[in-house]
């Protein structure tokens, strides 16, 4: 059977080439209901420079794709394919052009050994909202402590191209939390472990070149681990922790992350000082995953209270906080506001993300713990900042783990990794928020040919974060620096 | 002297002789070792995600060569061809320079650098691309030579550097090399220059590769993919490379200042290198042959081919110490039932050798996830495949670790994860077949289809129920286990294995209630009994009113046993009459504790 499907794509391949054009849609049988495709882009909302949303039909047995695509406003696209959809990248760019704000109405056909058939069509809502150049994130296989070849990478969104940063082949280490400023990738912080453990960071500003830190220090708990840069560019918000991991010998779950103890500092560039805040240290609260408010006023945190590992790790719940930062003298506030209180709900909130308007707080909430990639119940929650009210986002939740999200720069796209596709890979998804909070169905990352390329990908994609252009990281000088031995060491000052 | 072109031929049809039943007879696990630790993909994706590396051809060709490994004989033949066609090819190379009364001593010297590919190729670490590499790069230099034109043979040499090291990788400098050496001997007044040009282009190509490529300099210039550890080589596929280079080099310069001249008689000199090198290969092979490894792998393999009858067979011929080899032992026991009678055959040095923690290796933890598959730990086995795959240092994929996770994501009623490997194992040669069949009852919409399976309905009956972490405490985890799933033999045997070897007799005596044989209706094997009536004994000082049907043997054994410890039998004496009993275990390690 498959070699007959082989010959026919193979032959409708030639067909294409040769310049004969599509295959008529003949005597369909009609089909009352929409089409079960992959991904899943039926009643989505996308951004007007995304790249082409080619998509393949969930059974095995189709032998060729027919969609067309029509505008509300104006235009039409033809699409054929074997396996999948060959949508013209040209093509679709002008016709989402001509229908942004409006819709596209998608006629599904698939031929099948005995013909056609057509499908009831579905919508795509295209946006007034732009979505920024492209993502950057972690490849990483599933694997707890061994890791294999690793790197960050870059997918530019409007034609999926994707490119390595870096790579771990290149000096043999992990490397992962990687952070922009607000998207701007001229301001990165990025971390290494293993034997050439570092962070690297690099800025724009006087000096701005790139350097290795060693962020260790006798007077804080260990090295920066989760970043957030701060709006003016000049500090970059750090979690200390000192993780565990736990594996589950039964049940549905195989693995939990969990901190002895986490701190949280600021790292102020201008002075190479980190920023240590009295109230958030200490053994008495694990702090982590620190987010600056889009003014920099704010800094937002997840903290629990220490619990005994492993017999109390179903009652670690983290509470979601702030705390006020002034920009100009580098100080913490002194009162500690509580946004969601996690031991009230018997729930976790953690990975707090304010949009930069300043108009929502993302977070994601599950049972317990703070590492919610590997929480299948985990989901994302938006949290009004003006009026105070917090929402789960069931339009882009799932059944499976929905996490590490990220804010596009004009605050209408939000970026996160979702394991509904099988359970352990994560994949990017994206979707549009609206000024009102009203919140689109999301849609995978696309690809040329989604079936093919998400089948062959082993790995997760982790922490994926807008850029707003090209990351303009110099990965041989990363080498040099992540390879000697030199580091920058930082100083402390306490703030009371 | 006469031509004799047919003696290289012959001799490197002897050395493969050699090569086929040393791999054949001595080496067979380290091929299968090789086949497992690699995946061989016939897909479009895999050769361009192989190919696209300074190297990558020959390794795609390695890797298509090594899946062959999976039939012993098959992978013995073509390590025979690989090491012949090095041979030959150094030969074909060379032959040309190899001129005047000693060419068949140059031709049996060439064998001093396959001496050190062997002594390479000894190491389980060492890949096949190396040979493929060392034959492309000799071949080429045939081809180039063919060319009379010295500046079209120059250009071509320049080209062809390139492109064979992006085919086969720094190897490649083998050829320019000799090519250097080739030019040298024209007579023409830019010999120099083109001979230097070539070295320094050689220098420059990793310089050049650095900037596409994110790998370090390092491994441009010695090979990504000649070793399994792409930051470690061994030394001998460099010093095989200097020797082809040397020879080619002394050849020449030899019979520039003979003109000619037989200083020895030619044959003499020829047969007599020729036995010297033997000698040497012989001598050089048998010092770097690995067998504990060998056998290491034997177990191994055995564990995954559910030999167990055959693990039990090798055990009693020659008991390995070795802990990886122990637990193969240990489960092919527990698989038999018969951990109880045969434990203590065995060195059983702590519970690792009956429960393994990890370690970052990658080929350990598959050993240790196979027992915990059969004890019916599915995540505990699954991690450990996990981690094994990610511990490859060559970053290859492993069918083995692929077949595993396919099983253990099945047991876990994760079909959609299951299919996403077993599609990868369907584009295998020796796989397809097996995933083809899982994948079948992966898309079976039947729950029975899984649940009813012999395998998969095994392990999803026997899921851990509760949910707890996994730690040290080995004893706690699979009593709590035992607990839970009663009729669990193999874990039973395993908790009871644990007590004894952790010398925790009362645990023992508690955990044995939940076994089968409380009833007497069966007999109580041995160690157990030894167990019983040793713990009997320290609680009672008298073996009477022992609840247990134990063998009149065992207590006379026991009680004489008792007599001869109480009356300090000298240790060696003690060690010879008791070794293999538990009571000797139990108060050897009793004794080292107190001291």
């Amino acid at each position: 059977m498959k070699t007959i499907h082989y010959l026919y794509y193979y032959s409708v391949a030639a067909l294409l080439l040769s310049g004969c054009g599509f295959e008529q849609v003949s005597n369909p049988t009609m089909v009352y209901d929409m089409p079960v495709i992959y991904p899943d882009y039926r009643g989505v909302t996308i951004p007007v420079n995304i790249a082409p949303l080619n998509f393949t039909m969930q059974s095995d047995s189709v032998l060729l794709i027919d969609a067309v695509f029509t505008g509300t406003t104006s235009g039409e696209l033809h699409a054929q394919g074997g396996e999948s959809t060959n949508i013209d990248p040209t093509k679709w760019r002008k016709l989402l052009a001509a229908n942004q704000g409006g819709s596209l109405f998608v006629q599904v056909a698939a031929k099948f050994p005995d013909g056609w058939r057509s499908y009831t069509p579905f919508g795509i809502e295209v946006s007034f909202d732009s979505i920024d150049y492209g993502i950057t994130y972690r490849l990483i296989e599933p694997g707890y402590e061994a890791y294999t070849k690793m790197g960050i990478y870059e997918t530019s969104l409007s034609d999926s191209h994707e490119r390595a940063l870096i790579e771990n082949t290149q000096f043999r280490g992990c490397v992962n939390c990687h952070s922009y400023k607000q998207g701007d990738p001229r301001y990165l912080s990025l971390h290494i472990r293993g034997d050439h453990g570092a962070t690297l960071i690099s800025h724009p500003g006087e000096g701005g070149t790139m350097k290795a830190f060693n962020t260790k220090t006798e007077e804080t708990l260990g090295f920066c681990v989760y970043p957030y840069w701060h709006p003016s560019g000049r500090y970059i918000a750090y979690s200390t922790n000192n993780t565990r991991q736990g594996f589950h010998v039964g049940g549905k779950k195989i693995i939990e992350v969990m901190d002895l103890a986490s701190d949280m500092q600021v790292y102020d560039i201008d002075r190479n000082k980190l920023l240590v805040c009295e109230a958030l240290k200490g053994d008495s609260a694990f702090e982590t995953f620190p987010a600056f408010s889009a003014d920099g006023k704010t800094l937002f945190f997840s903290v629990a209270r220490p619990k005994n590992y492993p017999t109390e790790m179903k009652e670690m719940y983290y509470s979601l906080c702030s705390i006020a930062f002034d920009a100009e003298t580098g100080t913490y506030g002194t009162q500690i506001d509580t946004l969601v209180n996690g031991d009230a709900l018997c729930k976790s909130a953690v990975y707090a993300r304010p949009s930069y308007d300043g108009r929502f707080l993302c977070y994601t909430v599950a049972d317990y713990g703070y590492f919610h990639i590997w929480h299948p119940e985990s989901d994302l929650y938006l949290l009004d900042l003006k009026t105070g009210e917090s929402r789960p986002m069931t339009e882009a939740n799932s059944p499976d783990a929905e996490s590490v999200h990220s804010w596009s720069s004009n605050s209408r796209w939000l970026v996160f990794g979702s394991r509904r596709d099988d359970g352990l890979y994560t994949r990017p998804y994206f979707c549009h928020i609206a000024e009102d909070g009203k919140v689109g169905k999301a849609f995978m990352l696309p690809q040329r040919n989604p079936r093919q390329f998400y089948e062959g990908r082993f790995m997760s994609y982790n922490i994926p974060e807008f850029v707003t252009a090209p990351v303009p990281l110099d990965n041989k000088l990363a080498e040099r620096q992540i390879v000697s031995d030199e580091r920058v060491p930082m100083g402390v000052e306490r703030n009371r | 002297m006469k031509q004799y072109y047919f003696v290289p031929w012959l001799v490197s049809l002897l050395l493969m002789l050699a090569v086929g039943l040393f791999y054949g007879l001595l080496y067979p696990y380290h091929l299968h070792y090789y086949e497992q630790m690699q995946m061989f993909q016939f897909s479009s994706q895999y050769f361009w995600e192989t190919v696209l590396l300074p190297g990558g051809l020959s390794d795609y060709l390695g890797r298509f060569l090594t899946q062959f490994f999976h039939i012993t004989w098959a992978g013995a033949l073509v390590m025979a061809v690989l090491y012949g066609m090095v041979y030959l090819s150094s030969w074909i190379a060379l032959h040309d320079g190899l001129t005047g009364q000693n060419r068949l001593f140059w031709s049996f010297l060439l064998l001093l650098s396959i001496r050190f590919l062997w002594i390479n190729g000894c190491d389980e670490n060492a890949m096949p691309a190396l040979w493929i590499a060392f034959i492309a790069s000799l071949m080429m230099v045939f081809t180039l030579k063919k060319i009379c034109n010295n500046t079209l043979r120059r250009l071509v040499s320049l080209v062809a550097l390139v492109v064979l090291y992006a085919a086969v990788g720094p190897l490649s400098f083998v050829m320019i090399a000799l090519m250097a050496l080739h030019e040298l001997r024209q007579n023409d007044g830019l010999r120099w220059a083109w001979a230097i040009g070539f070295v320094i282009a050689a220098l420059v190509l990793p310089q050049v590769a650095h900037q596409l490529f994110n790998w370090p300099l390092e491994n441009l210039y010695k090979g990504i993919h000649y070793f399994r550890f792409t930051q470690i080589q061994l030394p001998y596929i460099w010093v095989a490379a200097c020797i082809i280079v040397v020879i080619d080099l002394l050849a020449h310069i030899a019979e520039c200042y003979l003109n000619g001249k037989e200083v020895v008689n030619g044959y003499v000199l020829g047969f007599g290198t020729l036995a010297l090198m033997a000698l040497l290969i012989v001598q050089g092979v048998r010092r770097h042959y690995h067998p504990n490894n060998e056998v290491m792998m034997m177990y191994d393999d055995m564990v995954l081919n559910e030999r167990w009858d055959d693990i039990l067979a090798a055990a009693s011929r020659r008991t390995p110490k070795h802990p990886a080899c122990v637990q193969c032992i240990n489960l092919a026991m527990a698989m038999k039932g018969r951990m109880g009678d045969l434990l203590f055959h065995c060195p059983q040095t702590d519970s690792g050798a009956l429960l393994p923690e990890f370690s970052i290796n990658f080929s350990r933890p598959l050993t240790a996830g196979q027992i915990y598959l059969n004890i019916g730990w599915t995540n505990t086995a699954q991690r450990f495949v996990y981690e094994a795959q990610e511990s490859i240092p060559d970053y290859e994929k492993s069918a083995r670790c692929y077949k595993l996770l396919a099983q253990t994501h099945l047991a876990r009623g994760e079909r959609e994860l299951a299919k996403k490997y077993l599609r990868k194992l369907q584009k295998t040669l020796f796989y397809d077949d097996w995933a083809n069949e899982a994948m079948a009852l992966a898309n079976n919409p039947d729950p029975k289809a899984l649940s009813q399976h012999p395998f998969y309905g095994q392990l999803m009956r026997g899921a851990v129920k509760d949910d707890y972490f996994f730690s040290p405490d080995m004893m706690a985890m699979l009593g709590n286990y035992c607990t839970t799933t009663p009729h669990n033999h193999v874990a039973t045997q395993y908790l009871l294995a644990l007590a004894l070897v952790e010398r925790d007799l009362e645990t023992f005596v508690a955990c044995f209630n939940l076994d089968q044989y409380l009833n007497g209706s069966e007999r109580i094997p041995e160690y157990y009994q030894q167990a019983l009536a040793l713990e009997w004994t320290r609680k009672h000082q008298t073996l009477d009113g022992i609840p247990y049907k134990l063998d009149e043997r065992v207590l006379a054994n026991m009680e004489q046993f008792v007599d001869d410890y109480n009356n300090q039998m000298p240790p060696q004496q003690l060690e010879r009459k008791y070794f293999m009993t538990y009571w000797y275990y139990y108060m050897s390690g009793e004794k080292k504790e107190k001291e």
